[in-house]
């Protein structure tokens, strides 16, 4: 545990910890717009700046990035501070007029709007960066970043065509603070040529980053419930078997086998992915299936291979 | 041949010694890329075909630049037993007569700029001796060159070989006690007393920070890794200066050494070099010089029978000016985005692929064999005080002569741009001037008198940095001036911190309409508001700094910008 001081009072905290996970776990409010627990400490918007004291010397830096040090003293509200960040704001509010987050930041703050002598944007992006990085460290589909320089940079596909490592997660859609990602699920689509019509299915659309992606269908309700790349990507990486995203999560459950129908015809666990089930002698020739349910993913597999229908 | 002993280097130093004063007639070309520009190709070429044609028996080499940019192509001719003459703005037309002057052992008096009898190498064991006997008349004539006032106020220990010795061979460096301070190092000391003489010297970082090397050093050394790195800055975003590249065109291996010995202190078997990708020739340069160290064994493993091993790698960078700030250069050396990272952790404890790395400007690199060789004590009695050592400054703008010198700290500035600038070019006066590249201060000539050092002129709002010295004459328009270096931040601006993304873009449109007659007082209030946030709330030093030249221009030529207002409104 580390010791530091925050406005004045004396405050614990686990080693490791940002002053900015510090000062929320003590019951104080720094602004942020580009921080989020799932991903790594970035400093884009500068909105978290504090004043730190340490030894001798007080620097301002980014709450977000620091990591408590013992006998730190940290001001999260001194007028200098207040000062930065409402300059910050202020040139927030001329490069993003529109965007309601930063409309009501600037409400917290006392600003009416940007100084007329600044040139005024209407962008709707405000370079946070969370979509980025969700994409990157959680996703890890790295299909999406940052391109140009300075006053240049945009979030972009690569360059600007379709992104094709986009597995339509729509992570990015949801972490964005200003809501200009745009996730729309189509219930069912057409490929319209001369030649003519064909359905495609449900679809997902990402119109930012041009994609569109066919939405995995549960084969037992029928509702389009995940695109297919993402349930693939998350198959891959947990080496999980090929039947596992038949089933859409609200009706996977681990299946029951109804003694009184069931064979013993032993074609389920011939087909488990996972050796989940074995055939239990029930005394006699009689064989019963078994799910041993420490193994079993729920896949569903069997229940769909059971001649019977004696699993459920 | 392979290099495995201290006495192997002795074998070589001699060849070298031969090499720089040959028996025939060595005509030496500076061809870094100030004089390439002036033609150094051509008149290289020329001078080639002249004495094949004149059946002179000579070699003609290129060398790298001596700091004298404004009088090239300079062509130096060294004769046996003969002064060295250097000639100055020599054209291709003259290459024949200069060559038919060296076949009668005559002397172009309208050329010439210098003589030199001799060339010491830095521990002063060696002398090249170039004249023998008594001087003839004809050369008698020429000024030596201790005697101009471009080289007596000069102490040259960085740049000592610079545009004496062909960078593209090994030996003529080893002749003038290359090597000597690795060997020193390799075989006398142990890391830590590398470490306590570099901290003796008080050497400052040379790049922008003046961070002291000695403690960088000792961070990165005691920090726990599996592998660590030394990272040569060699980013030099600048636009108005090209010492490193001036630097690895002339003298290559003085950075290989000065890498080496950091590595072998701080505990880094590999060094990378991150060098701008405009710099062509200074990048054919240091790779050859890499593979020349490594076939004669200097780089590699188990350098002179030391059992330390360090290998150099050479990585281009775009050439942006935030890479040139430490941790965004370590990111573009990973391939990712010229972003810096946040601090801490500092780079000496998780820097290069997370692994302790200690990063030092090219410079500062470059000053550490001088260092080993005369102790730590000695460095840092040159100087001042708190800023010791000494700095290549690089003079451009509006001076008479743009060049480069290396001087002790705390030579005045006024002094540097007369002796070495020749003052303001078409008899001008000074009216402004600029340290540091662009993210130092606008300071007005009273402030001339200010002394090259870290203090000084942080105090003053500017800083030493790379030590650029940008000359302003008296027609200089000061809001254009500030437009310019307002332009170049947001040109240059990573856009990650919104303070300084937003911040520049502002800035930019703020001063662009005081410039075209559309400001108030409102206007000039906001830059300062602006320039406040920005200074407190950027990451890094690009944006902490890139308001300081407009904010200094707005302090010291607070008339002219008022001139500049909307009639009737101030």
């Amino acid at each position: 545990m580390v010791i530091l001081t925050l406005d004045g009072k004396k405050v614990k905290v686990k080693e490791g910890a940002t002053i900015l996970e510090a000062a929320r776990a003590n019951g104080i409010e720094i602004p942020t717009l580009c921080s989020n627990e799932a991903l790594k400490p970035y400093g884009a918007c500068r909105l978290c700046i504090v004043e730190i004291r340490r030894g001798t010397s007080t620097i301002i830096d980014t709450s977000c990035t620091y990591p408590v040090e013992e006998g730190l003293e940290v001001k999260t509200a001194s007028p200098r501070i207040i000062e930065g960040r409402k300059i910050v704001i202020e040139l927030f509010l001329a490069r993003s007029p529109n965007v309601k987050i930063i409309r009501k930041l600037a409400d917290e703050y006392g600003i009416g709007e940007s100084a007329r002598e600044m040139g005024k944007d209407n962008e709707y992006c405000i370079l946070c960066g969370l979509c980025v990085r969700a994409c990157n460290e959680v996703v890890k589909a790295g299909a999406i970043q940052f391109a140009g320089k300075g006053l240049q940079k945009v979030v972009d596909s690569p360059f600007s065509q379709t992104a094709e490592d986009c597995v339509a997660c729509g992570s990015c859609a949801f972490v964005c603070p200003t809501g200009i990602i745009k996730k729309t699920d189509f219930e069912s689509t057409a490929l319209c040529t001369p030649q003519g019509c064909e359905p495609t299915g449900p679809q997902r659309q990402l119109l930012n980053w041009k994609v569109e992606q066919k939405l995995r269908v549960c084969k037992k309700c029928g509702n389009a419930y995940a695109p297919e790349p993402h349930l693939d990507k998350i198959r891959q990486q947990q080496n999980l078997p090929n039947e596992f995203f038949d089933i859409c999560p609200s009706c996977r459950k681990y299946p029951v086998v109804d003694e009184e129908k069931c064979l013993g015809c032993g074609g389920c666990m011939e087909n488990c992915p996972c050796g989940a089930l074995e055939l239990d002698d029930k005394g006699g020739y009689e064989k019963k299936a078994h799910v041993y349910t420490q193994n079993c993913t729920a896949c569903h597999s069997c229940e769909l291979i059971c001649p019977m229908v004696a699993i459920s | 041949m392979k290099i495995k002993k201290v006495d192997d280097l002795k074998k070589i130093q001699q060849e070298g010694i031969k090499l720089l004063s040959p028996s025939t007639v060595r005509i030496t070309v500076g061809a870094a890329t100030c004089g390439m520009a002036k033609g150094a190709g051509k008149v290289y070429e020329a001078l080639k075909y002249e004495v094949k044609k004149q059946k002179v028996k000579a070699e003609v080499v290129c060398v790298g630049c001596n700091g004298l940019c404004y009088a090239e192509p300079i062509v130096e001719v060294v004769r046996a037993g003969r002064p060295r003459l250097t000639y100055g703005r020599v054209s291709v037309g003259r290459v024949g007569e200069l060559v038919t002057s060296i076949k009668a052992g005559a002397v172009l008096r309208d050329l010439a700029l210098m003589r030199r009898d001799e060339e010491k190498s830095a521990l002063g064991t060696v002398t090249v001796s170039y004249a023998k006997g008594k001087i003839p008349k004809a050369y008698a004539q020429v000024k030596e060159y201790r005697k101009l006032d471009f080289y007596k106020l000069q102490m040259k220990l960085v740049s000592k070989n610079a545009g004496t010795i062909n960078p593209e061979v090994i030996e003529e460096y080893i002749a003038l006690d290359g090597y000597q301070a690795l060997a020193k190092v390799l075989t006398t000391m142990n890391p830590e007393e590398v470490i306590a003489e570099v901290s003796a010297s008080k050497l400052r970082g040379r790049g922008g920070a003046g961070f002291p090397t000695g403690v960088k050093w000792s961070a990165c050394r005691k920090a726990q890794g599996d592998a660590k790195y030394v990272v040569c800055n060699g980013s030099e975003g600048d636009p108005e200066i090209g010492m490193h590249r001036s630097f690895l065109e002339s003298d290559p291996h003085l950075v290989i050494e000065g890498m080496a010995i950091a590595g072998y202190a701080v505990g880094a078997e590999e060094g990378y070099i991150y060098l701008n990708d405009r710099y062509q020739l200074a990048h054919t340069r240091i790779e050859r010089a890499i593979t020349q160290a490594e076939e004669s064994g200097l780089l590699g493993k188990n350098i002179l029978g030391s059992g330390f091993s360090f290998s150099i790698k050479v990585k281009r960078g775009g050439g942006a000016y935030v890479c040139g700030e430490e941790t965004a250069l370590l990111n573009a050396l990973e391939g990712t985005f010229g972003e810096p990272r946040p601090r801490p952790p500092y780079p000496a404890e998780r820097g290069l692929f997370e692994k302790p790395t200690v990063v030092n400007n090219l410079e500062t690199l470059a000053t550490v064999p001088t260092i080993m060789l005369k102790g730590g004590k000695w460095f840092s009695q040159v100087g001042t005080a708190a800023s010791t050592g000494t700095k290549i400054v690089a003079l451009s703008g509006n001076v008479a002569q743009a060049c480069w010198a290396e001087v002790p700290l705390g030579m005045s500035i006024k002094a540097i741009i007369d002796t070495f600038g020749r003052g303001a070019a078409d008899g001008k006066k000074v009216k402004a001037f600029q340290t540091g590249g662009p993210s130092g201060g606008v300071l007005p000539a009273p402030m001339l008198k200010l002394k090259l050092d870290y203090q000084q002129l942080t105090s003053a709002g500017s800083l030493l940095g790379s030590g650029g010295l940008l000359v302003m004459d008296e027609d200089t328009d000061m809001v254009g001036v500030a437009k310019f270096l307002t332009d170049f931040f947001a040109d240059e601006s990573c856009g990650k911190c919104s303070s300084c993304r937003e911040g520049c873009r502002r800035l930019q449109e703020i001063i662009g309409s005081i410039r075209e007659g559309q400001g108030t007082k409102e206007h000039i209030a906001l830059i300062k508001r602006i320039a406040a946030a920005m200074a407190d709330t950027s990451a890094c030093a690009l944006g902490k700094t890139a308001a300081v030249p407009i904010l200094s221009v707005l302090k010291h030529f607070p008339k002219e910008v008022e001139g500049k207002l909307m009639k009737g409104m101030h």
